[in-house]
């Protein structure tokens, strides 16, 4: 009898301690004087903001596509003032992201990967609709852990037309006619809304016809604009101009560096 | 996630280090850290050198976790000895590639390495070709952000002096010599010493040179000018 109600006392003990374990792990991972926000705070961020703002136009035979070269860190401090937010992937098409650019890098190597496989299985170059639709699951495949840019992928497609596409962080897609994502999209829309949409434009106005020269001007425009005003855009416009028929063109504008 | 894993994971940093300054000059890098790691506020290990080398080609230097550091040179020794195995050393764009990989694919698993890392060197192909040669200077986050630069300033460096290496640099640009390179460096480091309160006075200058190789750093010291702490009245 004695021994019977000794061994269940060193098994209520070891529960016990088993118990005042788990305990001590719930209080250090959730404590109680600790609201749900206040951890939430506390908890690392995967995800930092590098700023600066990408731009892309399309046209009947042409897509333009610009971004800014600088990268900032917390909006305020200038990390480098040549980054690289264009890819040129292949002949037609470019890809243009803004954003946390770790998941810009990824997502570069991820579709450069991509696409040279597709080069090696099929002996041609992706065509940037199927190209776009890719992107579009690379990015939902992510869903729960998004890469964290607005992304807008840019080129010439099958018919020799100017396709622009614009994507959400989680890859919703939509085809559109001038896009502009990142820090300064708030400004870049409304004056593209007004000068190549014409939605603000009364009727029996000229509606000037979108020609390449004009949309060069319009991009360059737009960043001057924005960079007057906005403080992660400035130093240089990363400028890439594919013309149907025609090797792509990059070349390089100065902006205000302050 | 549950608090056992939180003990694993550097989600605090312990022992740290702070600013490098780097600078490219005509035919190489030159890379100056503090020789302090602190923890916290207090300057815990004196004499600790931040910089690595990896071979006569690259130099790594770090701000952030001490810890963190040295588990990545463990994985950087072992990368340059997967390229031994090929007859190759491993040149500083492919490492600062891999670093990028690494430190991403860390980010993505919640569990970060926490450093700046600073990679500098000649690549061997271009030290055979004075004409074309051009020094690298790559940076990587803790997050997996990696880009290359002429001149860089990390940690509180990235606030007080990115503006000040850039102007010096631009005085002279791919002209800078190695002397008045080392010139900008010091003097930046006198501005994190009255700016930075975990800075220290005791510093190296480590360099990479296309004709010199790596060459790492004698300890030197610098006081500084401390007589306006005679006018400060907010202190005893």
């Amino acid at each position: 009898m004695t021994s019977f109600t000794g061994i269940t006392a060193v098994a209520n003990a070891t529960n016990e301690m088993a118990m005042f374990k788990q305990a001590m792990k719930e209080v250090a991972a959730h404590p109680e004087w600790m609201s749900s926000r206040q951890i939430e705070r506390q908890r690392w961020n995967p995800y930092s903001m590098e700023g600066g703002s990408t731009c892309a136009i399309s046209g009947e035979n042409f897509a333009i596509v610009a971004s800014d070269t600088r990268m900032t860190q917390n909006d305020i401090n200038i990390l480098t003032r040549d980054a690289e937010k264009i890819q040129i992937l292949n002949d037609n098409i470019i890809l243009t992201t803004s954003g946390f650019y770790g998941d810009v890098l990824q997502l570069k190597k991820v579709l450069q990967s991509r696409l040279h496989k597709y080069r090696f299985d099929y002996r041609s170059d992706m065509s940037v609709d199927l190209c776009a639709e890719l992107l579009s699951r690379n990015l939902y495949y992510r869903r729960f852990f998004p890469y964290y840019t607005g992304a807008i992928l840019a080129g010439i497609d099958e018919h020799g037309k100017g396709a622009v596409f614009s994507y959400d962080p989680i890859g919703c897609i939509e085809r559109l006619g001038y896009s502009a994502s990142g820090a300064a999209e708030p400004m870049i829309i409304p004056f593209l809304d007004c000068q190549i949409g014409h939605v603000t434009l009364s009727e029996g106005y000229e509606r000037p016809e979108l020609t390449l020269d004009r949309a060069i001007s319009l991009m360059k425009d737009s960043f001057r604009g924005a960079a007057e005003r906005e403080i992660s855009t400035g130093d240089k416009i990363h400028l890439v101009i594919a013309e149907a028929g025609k090797p792509v063109v990059v070349k390089f504008l100065p902006l205000r560096e302050d | 996630m549950n608090a056992h894993d939180e003990v694993q994971r550097t989600l605090n940093p312990t022992c740290t280090g702070t600013s490098v300054i780097a600078l490219q000059y005509k035919t190489g890098v030159v890379v100056l850290t503090d020789r302090v790691v602190s923890y916290g506020k207090m300057a815990r290990y004196k004499n600790v050198s931040r910089q690595y080398k990896v071979n006569d080609n690259v130099l790594i230097a770090f701000g952030g976790d001490h810890a963190d550091f040295h588990w990545l040179q463990n994985v950087i020794e072992r990368q340059v000895l997967l390229w031994k195995r090929f007859d190759q050393d491993i040149g500083p764009k492919a490492l600062h590639g891999y670093l990028t990989s690494l430190l991403y694919a860390k980010r993505c698993k919640m569990n970060p390495v926490w450093n700046t890392l600073v990679v500098a060197g000649v690549e061997e192909e271009e030290k055979n070709n004075k004409e074309t040669s051009t020094p690298f200077i790559g940076v990587i986050t803790q997050k997996g952000c990696a880009y290359q630069v002429k001149h860089i300033a990390t940690g509180l460096g990235a606030f007080l002096l990115n503006q000040a290496v850039e102007d010096e640099w631009r005085k002279k640009g791919e002209d800078l010599s190695r002397e008045e390179a080392e010139a900008v460096l010091r003097k930046s480091l006198e501005l994190t010493l009255y700016h930075d309160c975990v800075a220290d006075n005791e510093f190296e200058i480590g360099r990479v040179d296309a004709t010199e190789g790596v060459v790492l750093g004698k300890e030197e010291k610098i006081i500084g000018d401390w007589s306006i702490a005679e006018t400060n009245c907010q202190y005893e």
